[in-house]
């Protein structure tokens, strides 16, 4: 079942992928603004943990808002429960299919922050693409608890957000920690931290997503 | 029996402590008098919010109005010990430190703290349409948000923090202050049951006029 749940989503990011990618390259607006305020400097590269990770959030934002607002239009969640999947299944191939999106738009927005500040050399190495991983984790399997729920309330877009933001403010401080020191070549980042909140929450949030779907069927 | 009246016996004696018993601090002098309130009101936060958290899971697993109530007052009146916190803290901070407001980890980590639960409460008024789901989707946001709270405390230890730890410090206080402190917690964990009780009341009373109205 986890398998043609994988093979479900996968055909149907690949169908809504225009609007998916549309809304997701919104956050290069944001990426823009960042390079106006802060081309002037003279080692932008120290800056580029904290600018991508505004460009990340925003990213995450409209990606999972709009992936949630089509399920709830196309009754994707209610079909897939009633073909028999289990809210757990449902819940690990959505995280997973999320989690891949992101983490290509995330190496994207990595390498046009290369380009758009005209760094001299190309940080890209595996390590960084475990860090983007591993941060970016909890924040869909998080988000797509938050989502799940939020069709429940009136502007539930915005409410989310504003209770979504500061839950994910540790995060953000470990997975910033971890790219500042990843970006430096004598120092080894710690990834510890990021994979232990992974284990926290993609368990939780895998267990309480039973609750947010058990009135779809 | 009214419950308002030993209550306020026992701030009154908890205040008269503070002010008549415990000794003055010699380099902070009168100011450091807002300690006793100010570590008293965030430890009964922290109790609050873990009360809430245990009802949360109780509602999610036997779904009984009674365990929704009692998570739904305990981060209110949890809340409400959150605000003393960030009130008393940069009152105390403005003569010690020179500012009202660093980012600071122990202050920062009880701001992220206040804006969770500032979400929830939020949330939470924009649900109450929805009687049936509500308190599903409150007691999910609290185990959450409860889970939060120690990653909040270490994350932001990778900053450099310069508040004081004087409870676990061996030299940190003396008998008499140690006694103030014991004081103030139990008067301020009184109040937090009689808020307690009171804001479940109402709760139960709320649910009775929805009942009769539908």
């Amino acid at each position: 079942m986890l398998y043609k749940l994988l093979c479900f989503f996968t055909r149907w990011f690949f169908k809504n992928k225009v609007s998916l990618l549309m809304v997701c390259l919104q956050s290069l607006i944001i990426l823009f603004l960042m390079v106006l305020g802060f081309s002037h400097l003279k080692e932008p590269t120290s800056y580029f943990p904290s600018i991508f990770l505004i460009c990340m959030f925003f990213m995450g934002q409209f990606f999972l808002i709009e992936s949630h607002n089509k399920f709830a239009q196309q009754k994707i969640l209610q079909a897939l429960i009633l073909t028999g999947a289990s809210p757990t299944q449902l819940y690990i191939a959505l995280l997973s299919i999320s989690l891949a999106w992101v983490f290509a738009i995330e190496v994207m927005l990595w390498l046009l922050l290369h380009v758009f500040f005209q760094a001299s050399v190309i940080i890209f190495t595996p390590l960084l693409c475990l860090i983007f991983l591993s941060g970016s984790l909890s924040y869909v399997a998080l988000g797509i608890l938050f989502y799940g729920f939020s069709v429940f309330s009136r502007v539930h877009q915005t409410l989310v957000m504003i209770l979504f933001f500061p839950l994910c403010i540790p995060l953000f401080l470990f997975f910033h920690h971890a790219l500042s020191t990843a970006i430096e070549v004598s120092s080894k980042p710690n990834v510890a931290p990021l994979l232990g909140m992974n284990l926290l929450f993609v368990f939780s949030a895998m267990l309480l997503y039973e609750f947010v779907t058990e009135d779809l069927t | 029996m009214k419950l308002w009246l030993p209550i306020s016996i026992l701030l009154s004696i908890a205040f008269a402590t503070i002010f008549l018993y415990a000794p003055m601090e010699k380099t902070q002098g009168v100011v450091q008098k807002i300690f006793y309130i100010h570590v008293s009101s965030a430890l009964t936060m922290y109790v609050g919010f873990f009360i809430a958290f245990v009802s949360s899971i109780l509602y999610l697993v036997k779904r009984e109005n009674k365990y929704h109530w009692r998570s739904n007052s305990a981060i209110e009146v949890g809340y409400l010990f959150c605000c003393i916190v960030l009130v008393t803290g940069p009152t105390w901070a403005k003569p010690i430190w020179g500012d009202y407001w660093t980012w600071e980890p122990r202050l920062t980590s009880t701001f992220i703290l206040w804006l969770i639960f500032t979400g929830y409460l939020l949330f939470q008024g924009y649900l109450k349409e929805n009687q049936k789901k509500a308190p599903v989707i409150s007691s999910i946001i609290a185990i959450i948000a409860f889970l939060d709270v120690p990653l909040i405390h270490f994350s932001v230890r990778l900053w450099r923090g310069v508040h004081p730890t004087v409870i676990r410090n061996k030299d940190g206080l003396t008998s008499s202050m140690t006694v103030t402190l014991v004081l103030t917690l139990v008067s301020m964990l009184c109040l937090f049951a009689y808020l307690f009780r009171h804001r479940l009341f109402l709760e139960k009373l709320e649910q009775q006029i929805l009942e009769r109205q539908s």
